[in-house]
């Protein structure tokens, strides 16, 4: 009769715990069966040195600058997010129709992302996480948000890409998928832009090209290793500064003209449009002798398509199909 | 003897307060005149208001005849020479440079310096002993050195009206007697030379006349020995003065007790 | 001797004379497009006499439009800064004194970045010296408010707080309107560079060289006299208030129209006029003419490695000069409290 009633206290609790246990199974099976293929997995990975964990995946989103918001929106997450800021440009025509709440058209700072509430901010550039821009990512990992760089953004030497191949960006976008819960979406989105990059008819005739981004005594231009030369390889264009071993550098015109590129891709953006840099280089007496402006040989493209993301693809198509002819 | 300036109810106003009030006072060709004074008497306003740097908010100053106000910047400054207490640079000049400024109102503005002005230049720092540190640079040189220096900086001016704002401040013993020697041949050649100083000895020693200033008034003015006697010394400086006669020239020696003391004879 | 110190300054006038012509002519022949000496001669004499080249239209252009013409504001910048920061120095007799002490680069950084960042629709230089001339307005009417006539010491230090205001503003304006890598293109203004310069750039620095730079190197004697003071320069006949005045705003003009065209260029306006100082001594006839070639020859040498170092890469002039700059300043301290 004592044992018995020793035993029991303990024999309850653990049946109590038991039975909640199979009563929140129950449950997460029932949301599981819900939600469109969320996985249950914990995932954590290192991202550009610091080391990510979530226990699920995030449910409220922000995301700072266009490659990162339109990864999101690309992969169908778009309820989960609360906010998006320091946008390049409009969304593309694929995405138009999701307007995504906006938290700030700059770089935001870290209370007004902490009032949203997020579980994870997706942050373009390693330098969006700062003090006085969203925040040290240390110290939101210390407030229980997590914090994610787009890879192909890292700058350190072991984390950079180097160079930045379009086989990388779709293992990015995979392991993009797996930290947002959604995988399949991203795999079906892999093989999509897979498909399209396989129908592209590169360039032919040898092309040299100029990937003027932005800048204008001295231009800064896409260089050897970065989402530029990756594009320009897939149009079939030799990069002009593909021996400078970095993703984008300040180039000399000097050095320009004695490559004398035959075209000219040009990055459209609202503070430096495409237009002002052809009347910049037609209305420079040395400038105007390059044979790109001479013939008029240019190939526009959105800034949020020139920098590694969803819209990579897209661009190449676009270059090569203005620069066909 | 003429006058080289006539000063005429002279008062000047500096920051809000009156500094000097109606000084009337004559300045000789030829003449060494010492201005005496404790310290805040007005000595310094007086000389620069001698060399044209202050506007007078009563009276006037004439030299040569002609109101100080109605002579051009240069006319004036190649008339008057201004040595000042302190003179400091930033800038690595040496002795023969600073002694060339002293032609800066005698060159054509223009035209590049002719040899007329070189030899001024090099007379200028001869007769202030300076001819041997002609090259040296300003920072370089001794208080004392720097002084001569700039002695001859003011000689190369060539002036009519030498004046000396404290000139003895930081020279020992014989660069005092050079200094004030100096002043002697100068008046002897002509040039009127004012001195303000300290030393009332030194003073009596050499001047040919003395003026002594207490709170911006002039006390007295005449000859040294007419002029430092205890009852003009005691209330100015505050002090009991004893004045002698200096056994070989006969000017006055002065020797001081604080006001107060007892004789101890 | 004292002859020989006259034809010494002019002997050396024309051996730094020498050296910067010899200079010109090396920097064009230096640069990314690896053209030979022999292209860059005929591009030259093709242009002067009208005559054709036989070069690729292309090349000629880079010799003819794109690096003479930035060598030679090299030299109109780097003389006028340095003969500004020689000015600036007798001046308020502060050997720290630079071209840019009455706050005209932080002014003109304003009109930069309004241009730049704001979309302000004037030219760039322009806009950098007209924000240049408004920063002098504000600094002389700081400077003189009192009365008390132009004092070196509150003419800094209103220079000083004008500077920290333009600084502040154009920070704020990059803070607020930055976006994507726009401020790439404000910070290489910042910092000073002359890949933009074509004839035009050449005409204003040029120009106003000759306009003001001349007149300037005559008033070496007065600039002598402020050398013990106010006091001995009034004593000496200078009229002081008026004197400063002038000269400021000659120098501010002087200063503007460089700065409208290349940007801040530092440490030209500081270091050479110094450097020089230590070589012939501070009698401004020798030092004014001396200082004025030898930043010329500096900055189109600076300009030179800026183009050419990190082929085909390039790094904005100012940062060269700063790297160049500063050893030679500390260089310069140190020797100075070893004599003293």
């Amino acid at each position: 009769m004592p044992a018995r009633q020793l035993l029991l206290p303990p024999l309850a609790a653990a049946a109590a715990v038991l039975l909640l246990a199979g009563c929140s199974a129950a449950v997460d099976a029932d949301a599981d069966a819900e939600a469109p293929a969320a996985s249950a997995e914990a995932v954590s990975l290192d991202n550009c040195g610091t080391e990510v964990s979530l226990d699920a995946p995030p449910e409220r989103i922000v995301t700072i600058k266009s490659t990162a918001t339109e990864l999101v929106l690309s992969l169908g997450l778009g309820d989960r997010l609360v906010g998006t800021a320091f946008a390049d440009g409009p969304l593309p025509e694929a995405l138009a129709g999701a307007e995504p709440p906006v938290l700030s058209a700059n770089v935001p700072n870290q209370e007004s992302v902490l009032e949203l509430r997020p579980d994870l901010v997706f942050g373009g550039w390693e330098s969006n996480f700062s003090a006085d821009g969203a925040g040290e990512r240390t110290e939101l990992a210390d407030l229980g948000v997590a914090t994610y760089v787009a890879p192909s953004a890292c700058q350190e030497p072991g984390y950079q890409p180097d160079p930045l191949t379009f086989e990388v960006l779709f293992d990015q976008i995979r392991e993009a998928g797996s930290l947002l819960g959604a995988e399949a979406a991203a795999e079906g989105l892999v093989l999509g832009q897979q498909e399209r990059l396989a129908e592209i008819q590169p360039l032919d005739g040898d092309l040299t090209a100029l990937w003027w981004s932005s800048g204008a005594d001295t231009p800064y231009v896409g260089a050897g290793i970065g989402a530029p030369q990756m594009m320009l390889d897939a149009a079939g264009l030799t990069n002009i500064a593909a021996d400078v071993d970095a993703t984008w550098s300040p180039l000399g015109w000097e050095a320009i003209a004695a490559a004398d590129p035959d075209v000219i891709v040009l990055v459209d953006a609202t503070w430096n449009t495409a237009a002002d840099k052809i009347s910049a280089l037609e209305a420079d007496p040395a400038l105007a002798q390059l044979t790109a402006v001479r013939e008029q040989r240019y190939a526009i493209v959105p800034f949020a398509a020139g920098e590694g993301g969803v819209r990579n693809v897209e661009a190449v198509e676009s270059i090569v199909a203005q620069l066909q002819g | 003897m003429s006058a080289a300036a006539v000063v005429r109810g002279l008062s000047v106003r500096l920051g809000g307060s009156e500094v000097l009030h109606g000084i009337d006072l004559a300045i000789e060709q030829g003449a060494v005149t010492a201005l005496l004074g404790p310290n805040g008497a007005g000595k310094s306003t007086l000389v620069r208001a001698l060399a044209g740097l202050h506007a007078p908010s009563a009276g006037g100053i004439e030299l040569l005849g002609r109101p100080l106000g109605g002579y051009g910047r240069r006319e004036r400054a190649r008339l008057v020479a201004l040595l000042e207490q302190e003179s400091r640079s930033e800038l690595p000049l040496t002795v023969r440079e600073a002694a060339a400024l002293g032609r800066t109102p005698h060159h054509d503005r223009f035209a590049a310096p002719g040899t007329g002005h070189e030899a001024a230049v090099e007379a200028a720092l001869a007769r202030a002993g300076a001819a041997e540190l002609a090259d040296r640079p300003l920072d370089e040189l001794s208080g004392g050195q720097r002084q001569r220096a700039h002695l001859a900086r003011a000689l190369a001016q060539q002036p009519r009206l030498l004046l000396l704002d404290e000139p003895t401040n930081h020279l020992d013993v014989a660069a005092q007697l050079a200094t004030l020697r100096l002043a002697r041949e100068l008046a002897a050649e002509g040039v009127a030379v004012v001195a303000a100083l300290h030393d009332l000895t030194l003073a009596a020693a050499h001047a040919d006349a003395v003026a002594v200033l207490d709170r911006g008034r002039l006390v007295a003015s005449g000859a040294p020995a007419e002029v430092l006697v205890p009852a003009v010394i005691d209330p100015v400086w505050g002090v009991r003065a004893t004045v002698l006669a200096h056994p070989s020239t006969g000017r006055p020696i002065i020797a001081y007790e604080a006001a107060g003391t007892e004789e101890s004879s | 001797m004292r002859a020989a110190g006259r034809t010494g300054t002019v002997a050396l006038a024309i051996v730094l004379a020498v050296v910067l012509c010899a200079s010109l002519a090396v920097a064009s022949v230096l640069g990314t497009a690896g053209l030979p000496p022999t292209a860059v001669l005929d591009a030259v004499l093709a242009r002067l006499t009208g005559a054709a080249s036989g070069l690729d239209p292309l090349d000629e252009a880079i010799v003819w439009q794109l690096r003479l013409p930035r060598i030679l504001t090299a030299a109109a910048v780097g003389a006028g800064l340095a003969l500004a920061g020689a000015v600036m120095q007798a001046v308020t007799r502060n050997r720290l004194a630079d071209p840019y002490l009455l706050g005209l680069s932080s002014g003109a950084s304003v009109g930069a970045v309004g241009v730049l960042l704001l979309g302000v629709g004037l030219l760039l230089p322009v806009a950098a010296f007209a924000g240049a001339l408004a920063a002098l307005a504000l600094t002389l009417v700081i400077a003189s408010a009192g009365g008390r006539g132009l004092e070196p010491g509150r003419m800094i230090l209103a220079g000083v707080a004008v500077s920290a205001f333009g600084s502040a503003l154009t920070s704020l304006v990059i803070f607020w309107t930055a976006t994507g890598d726009s401020y790439r293109e404000i910070v290489s203004w910042l910092l000073g560079s002359l890949a933009g310069a074509r004839w035009p750039a050449v005409a204003i620095a040029a120009g106003a060289l000759l306009v003001v730079g001349l007149p300037l190197l005559r008033s070496a004697r007065t600039l002598d006299a402020f050398a013990f003071g106010d006091t001995a320069a009034a004593a000496l006949g200078v009229p002081v208030v008026r004197t400063r005045w002038l000269l400021m705003v000659a120098t501010a003009l002087l200063t503007g129209a460089m700065v409208s065209v290349s940007g801040a260029i530092g440490f030209i306006g500081l270091v050479v006029p110094h450097a020089v100082r230590l070589v012939v001594g501070a009698r401004h006839r020798r030092l004014l003419p001396l200082a004025a070639l030898t930043g010329a020859i500096v900055l189109v040498w600076a300009d030179t490695a800026a183009r050419t170092l990190l082929d085909p890469r390039e790094l904005p002039v100012g940062i060269v000069t700063a790297v160049l700059g500063t050893p030679v300043f500390v260089a310069l301290l140190l020797r100075r409290r070893g004599r003293a």
